[in-house]
């Protein structure tokens, strides 16, 4: 639990940091006019993820139920999708916003969190592009989707993998330790009867 | 002796569907018109996976 509690603290930081630099990148490229996103949609996000992450934070403080990691996660991508459909839809600058929540997500929590937010970017994406329709030939936004499932899946492997290797290293760990133990009482037994 | 719990032919007929999906996202791809087809993805990818998956380890004599 404490490990938990731990991680998402540290997306909560993160957090922080990609919120201060994602409101910098949409005012910059509101005033050079490359987005049309309107201020009060900018204004609007920024405030909405801030009281998310203060949110987040108070939870946090009693200590981190299971469901949060999903709920985090969830309003990472809604949000963010929120931005790309008013910053230009597909063609938005803030598309790649998407694999930072995915990777840092999957690294944390391995396969079922990679297909997780697989599985929200796919639906909320479908959104984005119903609210923003592209017209014409779809077939970039389908290749980009699976792109994104194909991405999803390889770093929930690789999560999985290290994991998996993490825990064995542990057991290694606690074996030596044990042995130690073991050759330590051996010793303290053995002692008295040298000096005899 | 290992004792497997699949038939050749339940095997078989799981690959034939992974390619039958695969035909699928493919044709989704390819045709689609309206952005809702894409919400079949999440079925037809994690079909394809769950169905390989099962080949692969019957293949490995895991079951």
């Amino acid at each position: 639990m404490d490990e938990e509690r731990r991680i998402e603290q540290s997306k909560v930081a993160v957090r922080w940091l990609v919120v201060v630099v994602l409101c910098a990148a949409a005012i910059y490229l509101r005033r050079s006019g490359t987005i049309d996103t309107p201020w009060v949609v900018i204004v609007g996000l920024t405030a909405v993820v801030t009281a998310a992450n203060l949110t987040f934070s108070a939870v946090l403080r009693r200590g981190a139920p299971r469901w949060l990691r999903y709920v985090t996660t969830a309003t990472d991508l809604v949000l963010t999708s929120l931005l790309i459909a008013y910053s230009g839809g597909s063609g938005s600058p803030f598309y790649y916003v998407y694999f930072i929540v995915l990777v840092s997500n999957s690294i944390r929590y391995g396969m079922s969190m990679a297909v997780f937010v697989a599985f929200i970017y796919n639906v909320a994406y479908v959104m984005v592009l119903l609210l923003h329709p592209v017209g014409g030939d779809l077939t970039m936004e389908g290749v980009k989707i699976l792109a994104f499932w194909g991405v999803a899946l390889y770093a929930g492997y690789l999560a999985t993998r290290f994991q998996r290797q993490a825990r064995i290293l542990q057991s290694y760990e606690e074996t030596i330790a044990g042995l130690r133990t073991r050759l330590d009482e051996l010793e303290a037994a053995h002692r008295p009867q040298e000096r005899r | 002796m290992s004792t497997r719990h699949f038939r050749s032919r339940t095997v078989g007929w799981g690959v034939a569907l992974a390619a039958v999906l695969v035909a699928a996202i493919v044709l989704v791809t390819w045709k689609a018109t309206n952005p809702l087809l894409f919400l079949l993805y999440p079925v037809l990818v994690l079909g394809v996976l769950a169905l390989l998956a099962m080949a692969m380890l019957w293949a490995l004599r895991h079951f």
